[in-house]
């Protein structure tokens, strides 16, 4: 009696498996349960046992071919009168109840962001969803790569996830705008953030960028913004400055021997803070040149780790949006955070109480109050101060 | 420690060093016949391989970039799903034993909660990982920095277990130049990374190993033996 082996269901978002190498060949026998073919589907080799004894007659799919679930993959002569195993491997219950989902993409694949309603889930939130009563299907995951988490799970018990009103529109979280929400939160809550901001008169160095700007691009290549001036300046004072360059470590205040620098850098996937290592011994020209390149990748998308991590203090460039004033959130595990705001044209008092038109930006300073006081950030910023205001028409940046 | 086997499966954990390919192959198999005959409850093998390259059942010769003779290590043709590899001090190897019907997960499952254990644990040390579409492992921006590679078989055919073999190697502190020996798991336009290579320090391969049999507990709901590495 003729058995048609046909490619079984081994796993609930399998449809189809790769006819690896065929363990018998016609004529030879086979027993119940005995491993007959080996399938592969996406990294696992899947050993396929006859469900029958006999013989087996022919092969109807060569190896290297594809086949769909429920394919015919081979004829087997089997002993009459005996009822034929079943060998498939069928998903539990709760993996039944949620089908096939997108899988995500690498960090910055704009493919998986958007996808909504994924239905990814680990065995152990699987099982929570069950106990809980919770239709996965229905759950929209919060956890790297959209995948459901336990907390969406409760959440969804909980009735805070119910469906969504006609007039609302569900982003699921990226692993960027996630970990932005997680350090915010965790700085924002843990730190006792003072805040103060000073007023600079930059107009020798709108002079300066004005008439070197166009000879710099000839040189480096590169457009000459404020922000270097500004980056210049600040690693330069903390130097003097070490409670600024150092981060709260419950029992301790740990100052950091790198000036490590992080930019703040506005992106399509959200705010990323590349990093200048050893800004302190870089020329204004130099942290020009290395901004201008950091910047591009940040936007490319071409980040890699090293490069936004050992940061020991924040450069925030807030002018670039127009910003007059701003109140920045401390990056964790650092002690302050500095902005530029945008430079503007004012009328002020000059030194014969004259009233003259001068270009002006204010400098704003976010600090942990654990690990530093008020004096402090004010002396590190009069000097940040003292710097922009010193950049006269001919000083020499590079 | 006795507990509730149904409520909570437990699940072995084994440290084993540095061993050859070989000898860890045999001892899958091994394993695998008596988790299948229920012996034994579900094992996690945690090592590190002396330096070996190892291959699916894939067509070989289209992965290497150097003669097989100058690879400098040996090349093996393995039972495990998925391409070319490479294997050796600074990587931890981790395969688990489990029995998938009894665990009531399928293949495609069991992949991706491989995935999840991998990346909660970088996720520990600060790296954040993500996973790719239709590419299974784990990367690090465009870079590879954990490969998966499994077998599923029915070691006694008729006692209906599905057992898992061979499992996933994470790049520690492994010397990356190995790689460039090969297109690794066959796909040519991404690269190789690791831990130590993101982070400029990486733990011990035996703390990762720690960490990550306390992630692989959690997210495959097992209470781990008190062998813990």
């Amino acid at each position: 009696m003729a058995f048609t082996l046909t490619m079984p269901e081994i796993g609930e978002t399998v449809t189809e498996g790769t006819i690896e190498h065929w363990l018998k060949q016609p004529g030879d026998k086979v027993a119940k349960y005995e491993p007959i073919v080996e399938v592969d589907t996406d990294k696992v080799t899947v050993e396929l046992p006859s469900p029958v004894s006999g013989t087996l007659k022919e092969i109807l799919v060569a190896e290297g071919e594809t086949v769909e679930i429920g394919a015919q993959l081979a004829v087997i002569d089997e002993v009459a009168g005996e009822t034929p195993a079943d060998i498939s491997l069928p998903a539990s219950d709760a993996e039944k109840a949620t089908p096939a989902a997108p899988l995500s993409s690498p960090p910055g694949s704009k493919k998986s962001r958007a996808s909504k309603g994924t239905r990814r889930a680990t065995p152990r939130v699987r099982h929570l969803a069950e106990e809980l009563g919770v239709d996965l299907s229905a759950v929209t995951g919060t956890g790297p790569g959209a995948r459901i988490v336990e907390d969406d799970v409760r959440a969804a018990a909980s009735g805070a996830d119910s469906p969504r009103a006609a007039d609302e529109e569900a982003i699921p979280l990226t692993g960027i705008r996630r970990t932005i929400a997680q350090r915010m939160s965790a700085s924002a809550f843990s730190a006792p953030t003072a805040w103060l901001a000073m007023e600079a008169d930059v107009t020798g160095l709108v002079n300066l960028r004005k008439s070197e700007r166009d000879a710099f691009r000839d040189r480096h290549g590169v457009d000459l913004t404020y922000l270097p001036f500004m980056a210049h300046s600040v690693s330069q004072s903390l130097l003097d400055h070490p409670f600024l360059n150092a981060s709260w470590g419950e029992d301790q205040i740990l100052l950091k021997k790198r000036i490590n620098l992080g930019i703040a850098v506005a992106t399509e996937r959200g705010l990323l803070v590349p990093v200048i290592p050893d800004a302190d011994k870089l020329s204004v020209s130099a942290l020009a040149k290395a901004m201008t390149e950091l910047g591009e990748r940040a936007r490319a998308n071409k980040l890699q780790l090293k490069d936004v991590q050992g940061g020991t203090f924040t450069l925030d460039n807030t002018g670039a949006f127009g910003s007059l004033i701003s109140q920045p959130i401390i990056n964790l595990g650092q002690s302050a955070i500095i902005t530029m705001e945008a430079i503007t044209k004012q009328p002020r008092v000059v030194d014969d109480d004259a009233i003259a038109v001068r270009s002006v930006v204010a400098l704003g300073l976010s600090f942990d109050h654990r690990v530093l006081d008020g004096h402090q950030a004010g002396d590190f910023l009069q000097d940040v101060k003292r710097r922009m205001e010193a950049f006269e028409q001919d000083t020499d940046f590079e | 420690m006795t507990q509730d086997t149904a409520a909570t499966p437990i699940c072995d954990v084994r440290w084993l060093g540095r061993l050859d390919y070989d000898e860890v192959w045999d001892l899958q198999r091994d394993l695998a016949r008596q988790r299948a005959a229920g012996d034994i409850p579900d094992t996690l093998l945690l090592l590190e391989h002396e330096p070996v390259f190892t291959t699916g059942r894939a067509d070989v010769a289209r992965n290497l970039r150097v003669s097989p003779e100058s690879l400098g290590a040996p090349l093996v043709r393995s039972d495990r799903g998925g391409d070319i590899t490479f294997h050796g001090p600074g990587q931890l190897v981790v395969y688990p034993i489990v029995n998938l019907r009894a665990a009531g997960i399928g293949v495609a499952a069991y992949v991706r909660s491989l995935e999840e254990v991998v990346t909660r644990t970088l996720d520990r040390c600060g790296i954040e990982a993500g996973l790719d579409c239709g590419r299974p492992g784990v990367w690090v921006g465009d870079d590879k920095i954990a490969a998966i590679g499994v077998r599923v078989g029915r070691p006694l055919g008729g006692s209906g277990a599905w057992v898992t073999t061979h499992g996933l190697a994470l790049n520690v502190d492994v010397d990356l130049d190995w790689f460039t020996k090969i297109v690794a798991c066959g796909i040519s336009d991404r690269g190789v990374t690791s831990m130590a290579h993101l982070t400029g320090q990486a733990p011990a391969v035996r703390e990762v190993a720690q960490m990550i049999s306390r992630d692989f507990a959690d997210v495959f709901r097992r209470d781990v033996s008190p062998q813990t590495p």
